[in-house]
């Protein structure tokens, strides 16, 4: 097979490796003509056959992403690929293309569209699974399917191809090799020794990679490795520089299976972590780095400790003498039935001992997390791992990540801060994520609501109480400005030389450089280049660029609505142009906004500023976009910043009320899809948003444990 | 770096140098010339005494919002103001009632807002704070107004411009201050001579011989009467970009925090009034739904 790559290229005259020394060699070995073309021919029909066994497999998937910390939830939005595994609908994927994702989309060969849900994830080999809504297929009997190849059976060199969607083009493929078959990243991702890992933070630790040259990008993680016999011997995890990093379909399927039947993958834990034996003096054996002790884990409560060198695990001879070597004793121990019984023999300080250790069920280092935006904190469920870390007596409560500055939470006196285990609120105890979320849900609807709630949260070991006071978010609109006197007219400053140049004998002044339209100076005989000396007899004479706002100062404290007179210099004549004054007019940083959070789009009104500088006259109405959430549902649909938002649904926008009134009435009426009509530059464009309506405190899943 | 980026960077200079060496003018007859005169003593404890209660603390939340939906901030801050009528208007100043954002947006450009929120005007020894909202503010002059909501029917201790007097160069003037919240705001009272009278680009008093550190603090003659308020004047970007400050003449009083007069106050509070007043929304009959127009062919979306 190799042999006839090497060929192909060949043939095709694409054959690098060659120098022109051995070209006569090379062109003495090439096939005839008619051979050639039919190697090549081969070849494409190989490489063809295994892609349309996988291609219509082949699924791109888009996730919106929620993280939480510092208070408040933030979207984001990821891409990756993934493979149809079952006629269930199930696809697998990457852990780290799924990660914090609450929504999942999935687009088909055909390009349907079709949400999917989270099956189970698993950090620890970087895989997850999904399961696409079949209902909503158009023809769901005719679902692809790709299936599971060997990959025990792969060779280093031989053919294979990666299929993904490498910066979320859709549908690529590349052709490589296989480079090694048991690439082993010791300290997970980048490191060079393990000393402890986390159970659901990606690790890559179980894997034994297929390293590849297929070329793969951002965007392919997730997507299959494909042998030539179009079956999947990998997913796409890792890549960059010209190597590719797969994990192996027989650990996939595995995966798989334990996602799909129950949600997780069941491992086993002794509570032990492991160091490589080098250094240490021992020829054989494995170190006890360190033992879980807080609580007591099961080597622990079996009497192991750290520093003891185990030579032996189930009568037989274990030796890690590398840090490579880690990862398969790892596995090992996590592949044992949960509850199995594991007979040590160890060295302690020279002298022999056995052990006794019955394993457990390894459980997440990170639970489940939400944010609450009106009390300005987010949280994370109390896990093993936090109650060893910190030290904690009782593990009942959820352990604060973030407090919003300004917040409830943040102004309380004392304040509640990162780091803090909140026990109770108001009368009820918080043993959980839901129990919080309930007591915030029941309090945020009271009617009326509680000016104070008490609030008890232990810190490094100490237990205080705190008074909140929660109320619901108020709009609140950056104050205005006092109106001043102003004329509709841009000027700049003419010094001494360049009002010479322009033939006004040195005289300086003002020069007109725009005059408004719609406005009172528009009305006047003023015209650009006019240059004005004096407003009401006060001269207007700049002595330097420092005096540049001159002008305006002086235009200022005249009373709006009077007219000022200004003499102006305009062709040699000194004319007296009379001037209606006007309010000054309001500027960005004063205009009334809105922030919508079930869009998650910020919206100000239209300023005169606005209208001059996109050239909209009075008839055009709405709301200047300030900004939307790239996850968010109107990011999303693609409504940026710039925009002018004019119809929201079936309700025009002509002002901020009408937005308002607007967005009030979607919120009730809660449609599938919602278009947002807007005009950017002179183009109207049509943006159409898909919200699901949930309340804003969203959380992972339930908590496993 | 750009002009504008300089002079920012200069101004903030200043203000930090001038709130450092606020603490060295605070040592008895640290810098100022004081006579010795058993008046002075007695002068500082009339102050006190007599228009202490005026001088407030105006407390707030500040939002930033980094434009469009990107990351807020809010922080929680304290502030002086004078109380300039006994119905509960406040004058503070409008640089501080921005913060540091609002002066960065000023310079620099930028979409990010500041919303003052959570307002509260501390009287006294009051730690609870009577909930206030922001008037109107004129950032020209660096004044904000902030009139309490329910003052009470209680005539509160204020400070009237409309009785200020002139002051002339030379002239001996008290600041008075208030420390933090950990000194349980005591008033603080600093001595500085009129060193400066300008006209242009508008009236102030520059203030010699002490430092003065914060915005919005009122400032007396010796014997009590009010002569005006602390505020931050600086040229706008245009002017910057000009080179207003751009000189080694006058150093550090280009941008340091400057009187601006009684007369000023009261022309501009009038202003701020009348401006309120207009901008109050006149009753309307209670807000419908919106009304919907005829499907459109775009329009396809449905009730859930």
């Amino acid at each position: 097979m190799r042999s006839a790559l090497v060929l192909v290229l060949a043939a095709l005259g694409g054959s690098p490796a060659l120098g022109p020394e051995s070209a006569s060699a090379a062109a003495a070995s090439q096939p005839p003509a008619g051979e050639a073309e039919r190697l090549r021919e081969d070849m494409r029909r190989m490489i063809a056959t295994a892609r349309d066994r996988v291609f219509p497999a082949l699924v791109h998937i888009h996730v919106v992403t929620t993280m939480h910390f510092g208070g408040k939830e933030t979207k984001g939005a990821s891409v990756g690929s993934g493979t149809i595994i079952s006629r269930e609908g199930h696809v697998i994927t990457n852990h780290h293309v799924v990660d914090s994702g609450t929504r999942f989309k999935v687009t088909m060969a055909d390009k349907q569209e079709i949400d999917a849900e989270l099956v189970g994830d698993d950090p620890l080999t970087d895989l997850a699974v999904l399961k696409i809504n079949v209902s909503q297929l158009k023809d769901p009997s005719s679902l692809a399917v790709a299936e599971f190849g060997d990959s025990d059976e792969l060779q280093v060199g031989d053919t294979v191809m990666a299929m993904g969607s490498p910066f979320a083009l859709s549908r690529s493929v590349t052709l490589g090799i296989v480079s090694n078959t048991e690439r082993v990243f010791a300290g997970g991702m980048g490191g060079d020794e393990i000393d402890e890992f986390e159970s659901d933070r990606g690790s890559g630790i179980f894997t034994r990679w297929i390293q590849h040259d297929a070329l793969i990008n951002p965007g392919n993680s997730g997507g299959p490795l494909v042998n030539l016999r179009g079956q999947i011997v990998g997913v796409n995890t890792l890549g960059g520089a010209g190597n590719g990093f797969a994990s192996p379909s027989n650990l996939n399927r595995r995966v798989a299976e334990a996602l799909i039947k129950h949600g997780e993958v069941p491992r086993s834990s002794i509570g032990i972590s492991f160091k490589q034996i080098d250094k240490t003096g021992y020829r054989e054996g494995v170190l006890v780095n360190s033992v879980s002790q807080s609580p007591p884990g099961p080597a622990a409560r079996a009497g192991v400790r750290a520093g003891d060198v185990i030579t032996k695990i189930n009568g037989e001879p274990v030796t890690v003498r590398f840090a490579e070597q880690i990862p398969e004793l790892a596995i090992r121990i996590a592949a044992m039935p949960i509850g199995s019984t594991i007979a040590v023999e160890y060295v302690r300080e020279g002298k022999p001992g056995t052990a006794t250790i019955t394993t457990e069920k390894m459980l997440k280092d990170h639970g489940a997390e939400t944010s609450l935006r009106a009390w300005g904190i987010s949280v994370e469920a109390v896990t093993e791992r936090l109650v060893r870390e910190l030290r904690l007596s009782d593990p009942a409560g959820v352990f604060v990540t973030g407090v919003r500055p300004g917040s409830p939470m943040g102004l309380a006196e004392p304040g509640v801060q990162g780091g803090d285990i909140l026990r109770a609120v108001g009368d009820k105890a918080v043993s959980s994520i839901a129990d919080l979320i309930e007591i915030y849900k029941s309090i945020s609807a009271a009617d009326p609501a509680p000016e104070f709630v008490l609030v008890r949260f232990e810190r490094r070991g100490k237990e205080h109480v705190t008074l909140i006071k929660p109320k619901p978010p108020k709009r609140e609109d950056p104050p205005r400005e006092v109106p001043k006197a102003w004329i509709g007219v841009a000027v700049q400053p003419v010094l001494r030389d360049l009002a010479r140049h322009l033939g006004h004998d040195g005289v300086t002044g003002f020069r007109v450089t725009r005059v408004y339209p719609r406005t009172l100076a528009a009305g006047s005989d003023l015209k650009v280049g006019d240059l004005i000396t004096a407003i009401n007899d006060t001269k207007v004479q700049p002595k330097g660029m420092q005096d540049a706002g001159m002008f305006q100062r002086t235009i200022r404290p005249l009373r709006i609505e009077d007219e000022a007179t200004l003499t102006v210099l305009r062709a040699g004549q000194t004319l007296q142009i009379k001037v209606g004054l006007e309010r000054t007019k309001i500027g960005p940083e004063e205009a009334r906004k809105d922030e919508n959070r079930d869009f998650e789009i910020s919206v100000r009104e239209l300023t005169f500023f606005d209208r001059d500088d996109n050239n909209w006259d009075d008839s055009v109405q709405g709301v200047l976009v300030e900004g939307a959430e790239r996850a968010g549902w109107a990011g999303l649909a693609g409504v940026g910043g710039g925009d002018l938002l004019q119809r929201v649904g079936p309700y025009e926008v002509t002002d901020l009320a009408s937005y308002r009134k607007a967005m009030e009435q979607i919120a009730k009426d809660q449609p599938e899809r919602v278009v947002f009509v807007v005009l950017r530059g002179t183009r109207t464009h049509f943006k159409f948003a898909e919200p699901d309506w949930k309340p804003v405190i969203e959380g992972k899943a339930d908590e496993k444990k | 770096m750009n002009r504008s980026a300089i002079a920012f960077a200069v101004i903030c200079a200043a203000l930090s140098l001038s709130g450092s060496a606020s603490l060295g003018s605070n040592l008895p007859g640290a810098g100022v010339g004081l006579s010795a005169h058993d008046d002075t003593a007695a002068a500082y404890q009339k102050l006190v005494a007599e228009r202490g209660a005026a001088v407030v603390t105006v407390k707030f939340v500040l939002k930033i919002e980094a434009g469009g939906m990107g990351e807020d901030a809010e922080q929680e801050t304290e502030v002086y103001g004078v109380m300039i009528d006994p119905k509960g208007l406040v004058l503070m100043s409008n640089s501080e009632l921005d913060g540091f954002a609002g002066m960065m947006r000023r310079f620099r450009g930028g979409s990010f807002t500041t919303t003052p929120k959570d307002l509260k005007v501390l009287i006294g020894d009051d730690t609870e704070g009577m909930p206030g909202k922001v008037l109107a503010r004129d950032t020209e002059l660096d004044l904000a107004w902030i009139q309490i909501e329910k003052p009470g029917d209680k005539p509160l201790a204020h400070i009237d411009p409309a009785k200020g007097v002139k002051a002339n160069l030379g002239d001996r003037l008290l600041a008075l201050e208030k420390m933090g919240k950990y000194f349980d705001r005591a008033p603080v009272v600093q001595e500085v001579r009129v060193g400066a009278v300008t006209s242009k680009p508008r009236p102030t008093y520059v203030f010699t011989g002490g430092f003065i550190a914060g915005r919005g603090v009122p400032v007396f003659t010796v014997g009590g009467e009010f002569v005006g308020m602390t505020t931050l004047l600086v040229p706008s970007a245009e002017e910057m970009e000009g080179g207003a400050l751009r000189s080694s003449m006058g150093g550090y009083f280009g941008t340091s925090p400057k009187i601006l007069p009684a007369s000023e106050l009261v022309t501009a509070t009038k202003r701020a009034r009348e401006a309120a007043e207009a901008d109050k929304p006149a009753d309307k009959p209670a807000d419908k739904a919106p009304e919907k127009p005829a499907d459109t062919p775009a329009d396809k979306s449905g009730g859930k």
